[in-house]
């Protein structure tokens, strides 16, 4: 009992602090946040595992943890709510050529990215070449470059 | 589809995204507020985590940890006052609840001997009556939980405290 009350504990603590801290995908880490990953990975290691090193533990707390992503994303699928609460909703940064200030500072994202976004992808040169940008649910910005 | 963003074929919900704003918000002030408790000692090992019991008057002084994180290492110190010495031995002894969600690491000074009795352990260490006697105990707490304690001296006096162990 004692593993999977650990893992599922682990699960969640970590699910809310990413949850909470906002948005980024792994596409867009910096060196440094790969280096906090490795650092909270190997903080959870121990809290996982415990002093039981024993490979009956390490598999209960693999497949507790595997079945707990597996359920939700199951769940999520039927739950529309809970497929927005896990995974938040996407939200437009740029409409029509114009930032929408409140939603970049609340993400925390700049004018600079959006711009990098659409270079990257569309080989954009100036905010007016935008129509829309958007926050993805994954951290993502997609791009949508105006017609000519 | 939401006539702001024409041509736009896309689930928004900005109500959503407020009340999740503000719930992060929240979130961060409560990541500080777990920092800011860490270095007080909410956590075990600050000064909000330094307990003390019993008093000269009574003998028997016990420092101990209020707060303790499971399988991490405490240090209880125990000063019994000469007043209660009274020959070359002190037999002190503490509550099974206790001994059995503490793992004794060590006891400084060795105790000349050491015996289970009805309600708990005891030990017996070798005293000077001109002196008091310290001892150190290092102890690793085994469940997470709050544990009552109580200490013995010679059954002439007995300190009680209560620790908590975080999970």
């Amino acid at each position: 009992m004692d593993p999977v009350l650990r893992a599922l504990s682990m699960y969640f603590f970590l699910f809310f602090v990413f949850r909470l801290v906002g948005r980024r995908t792994i596409s867009e880490v910096t060196t440094f946040d790969f280096v906090l990953l490795l650092v909270i990975g190997e903080a959870t290691q121990q809290a996982l595992l415990g002093s039981d090193y024993s490979i009956t533990n390490a598999l209960i707390v693999i497949v507790t943890l595997i079945g707990v992503d597996l359920g939700l994303s199951i769940w999520k699928q039927y739950s529309p709510r809970l497929d927005r609460l896990i995974e938040g909703v996407p939200i437009v940064l740029v409409n029509n050529g114009e930032p929408i200030r409140e939603h970049m500072n609340k993400e925390r994202v700049s004018e600079n990215d959006v711009l990098y976004a659409a270079r990257r992808d569309h080989g954009l040169e100036r905010m007016d070449q935008i129509k829309y940008a958007i926050l993805e649910r994954n951290g993502a910005i997609s791009v949508i470059p105006k017609e000519h | 589809m939401d006539e702001r963003y024409p041509g736009l074929e896309m689930e928004l919900d900005e109500r959503f995204q407020r009340r999740e704003w503000r719930v992060e918000r929240v979130a961060w002030g409560v990541m500080g507020a777990i920092i800011i408790g860490a270095v007080a000692g909410v956590f075990g090992g600050g000064p909000v985590s330094r307990g003390r019991a019993g008093d000269v008057e009574a003998g028997v002084i016990v420092e101990f940890d209020r707060f303790a994180r499971r399988e991490a290492p405490i240090t209880l110190r125990l000063v019994v006052q000469p007043s209660l010495i009274d020959r070359d031995r002190v037999q002190i002894s503490f509550n099974r609840d206790f001994m059995d969600q503490h793992r004794v690491q060590a006891i400084t000074p060795t105790p000349v001997a050491s015996g289970a009795t009805d309600d708990g352990v005891e030990y017996l260490f070798a005293a000077d009556p001109q002196r008091p006697l310290i001892v150190t105990m290092n102890l690793h707490p085994i469940h997470a939980g709050t544990h009552q304690a109580t200490v013995s001296v010679d059954e002439k006096a007995s300190v009680l405290f209560s620790t908590f162990v975080y999970p």
